[in-house]
């Protein structure tokens, strides 16, 4: 498999077919898993990183032949389509800029991908559309299942699986769900959404993750322990608020649509518009608009476009990706004048 | 009660380190815990241990106070990091760290998830040991469930058999 592979397509998760998928746009688990007998990624030396990643590697090669698994170093890789996997949420940002042996295992679909010597050995990852985090999960755990047949784990009785950082340790086990959530925001409701989840011990998190902005209007909402818990616990946790989150979200933008009818109609349409037009546009600004599309789609105010191109907007707007799309690299400015006129073929429809 | 550290506002952050059987206590207003790197994530009302973020962990460290100067250097066997290494970092050195320095990552693991023992998914390849342990605690799971459940007759019948394990004797 190459990564070019992946190019053409974006991955299932952001088909936009699961359960949910106007307001929930993907359902992630992530398992930290390291080796029992090497030291941790944060003092292996480079032979043993080397080491470690070739193991890993012929079994992760050997194991997950049905998912069409493919293997890619990071240190041979060009940056471009390191940040092309950042965008398509297969790897972390951490991942993409770090040092030694590493590399990603990547199933065809990009439903579950597997980094090795990222902060652990192993982080295996299931993305799924919409809110089916039990799908995920069964992905993920069947890999797991697999690897540990044939490379043993750092694991004790009371500790659970054993991580580089206390934060991960125990089931190793972090659950999200990435919701688009731009009425909340729009009345300036998204904090009480942050307070109710906090007191039930989930966290929420920008569009990438840890350390990074709301972008978009998309929220990460996620597990924040680890240890304690069984992994159905942590994950039926989560279930359990993300409904009251979407009706949250839908009863706003229901009020809007009654209330302020004009003022939303008028605040998606202008986001189109500049969007069918302008001649050169930033990454923010195109996340902002199309946000507000996104919304109005899915509101039924525009009807002209579909809702699976703007999801392919978000992704194929990216720096990463435009630029692999025009197969050269571009500065800024090429970049804004190349992204503007992407938009504006594709709202045109002339896929 | 006052402030430890500016003696004038309301304590609302309590810090209490449990080790070597001896408990020392430290309780801060809000602007001095904060100033000094604890930060109050989530209401302090509930009876769980308020949630720490990854960047906060050495900010914790710093302050618990009846960490002495000696266990400062105690040092993994395997790869040879020291515990202040890992207080100033963060991040373990190998598997074994977890051993080494076992009661107080007992401690910090309940400060940081409010628990301190594992329950969830059990590789195969464990040994008998681990599955057996993971016996105990689902039983100590459903005996929970029958007491909350007022189910006594139950609740009774898993005690006892929580007591055969322990004894060695896992059930009939």
């Amino acid at each position: 498999m190459e990564l070019s592979d992946l190019q053409a397509s974006p991955g299932e998760w952001l088909g936009g077919t699961g359960p949910e998928a106007d307001i929930v746009i993907s359902s992630r688990i992530r398992l930290a898993r390291n080796l029992a007998g090497y030291p941790f990624f944060s003092t292996a030396d480079e032979q043993q990183l080397g080491e470690l990643e070739r193991m890993v590697r012929e079994r992760l090669l050997n194991t997950c032949v049905s998912e069409g698994m493919g293997y890619f170093s990071m240190q041979t890789m060009p940056m471009l389509d390191r940040q092309f996997l950042v965008e398509r949420h297969l790897i972390s940002r951490e991942h993409a800029f770090g040092k030694g042996a590493r590399g990603v295992g990547l199933a065809l679909d990009e439903t579950v991908s597997i980094m090795v010597n990222e902060e652990d050995h192993l982080r295996i990852q299931g993305l799924c559309s919409g809110l089916q985090l039990r799908e995920a999960w069964e992905r993920v755990e069947a890999v797991d299942t697999r690897l540990e047949s044939c490379l043993e784990f750092a694991f004790s009785a009371q500790f659970g699986y054993l991580t580089v950082c206390p934060t991960n340790a125990g089931t190793g086990l972090r659950a999200s769900v990435m919701l688009h959530l731009p009425a909340l925001v729009m009345t300036r409701q998204i904090d009480k959404v942050f307070q109710a989840v906090s007191k039930i011990g989930l966290i929420v998190r920008g569009l990438y993750g840890e350390g990074t902005q709301a972008s978009g209007d998309f929220y990460q909402i996620s597990n924040q322990s680890t240890l304690g818990k069984s992994e159905m616990d942590i994950i039926e946790t989560i279930e359990k608020v993300i409904p009251k989150i979407i009706e949250y979200e839908k009863t706003v933008r229901n009020n809007l649509m009654q209330q302020k009818h004009e003022v939303l109609e008028d605040k998606v349409w202008r986001a189109y518009g500049q969007l069918k037009h302008a001649r050169m546009i930033a990454s923010e600004e195109t996340m902002e608009h199309l946000s507000s599309v996104r919304m109005g789609v899915s509101l039924g105010i525009i009807q002209e476009v579909k809702m699976d191109v703007i999801n392919k907007l978000f992704l194929f707007t990216q720096p990463a990706h435009l630029q692999k799309q025009n197969e050269t690299q571009l500065d800024e400015t090429e970049r804004d004048v190349v992204r503007a006129s992407y938009i504006r073929k594709r709202l045109q429809g002339s896929d | 009660m006052n402030c430890e550290s500016c003696k004038e506002k309301d304590a609302v952050v309590h810090l209490v380190d449990v080790s070597n059987n001896s408990k020392a206590e430290l309780h801060l207003c809000k602007d001095c815990a904060e100033s000094q790197g604890a930060t109050i994530k989530s209401h302090m009302q509930k009876s769980n241990s308020p949630k720490v973020a990854t960047d906060e962990l050495p900010a914790i460290f710093q302050n618990l106070p009846g960490v002495s100067a000696a266990s400062e250097t105690e040092t993994c066997g395997k790869c040879g990091t020291t515990y202040r290494q890992f207080r100033s970092s963060g991040k373990f050195g190998c598997p074994e760290c977890y051993a080494s320095f076992n009661v107080k990552v007992s401690d910090l693991l309940e400060k940081i998830h409010g628990r301190c023992e594992h329950r969830g998914k059990v590789p195969s390849n464990a040994s008998e040991q681990v599955n057996q342990q993971k016996e105990l605690q689902a039983l100590y799971a459903d005996l929970d469930s029958a007491v909350s459940g007022e189910d006594y007759e139950r609740a009774a019948e898993l005690r006892d058999e929580i007591q055969r394990h322990q004894e060695g004797s896992p059930g009939l």
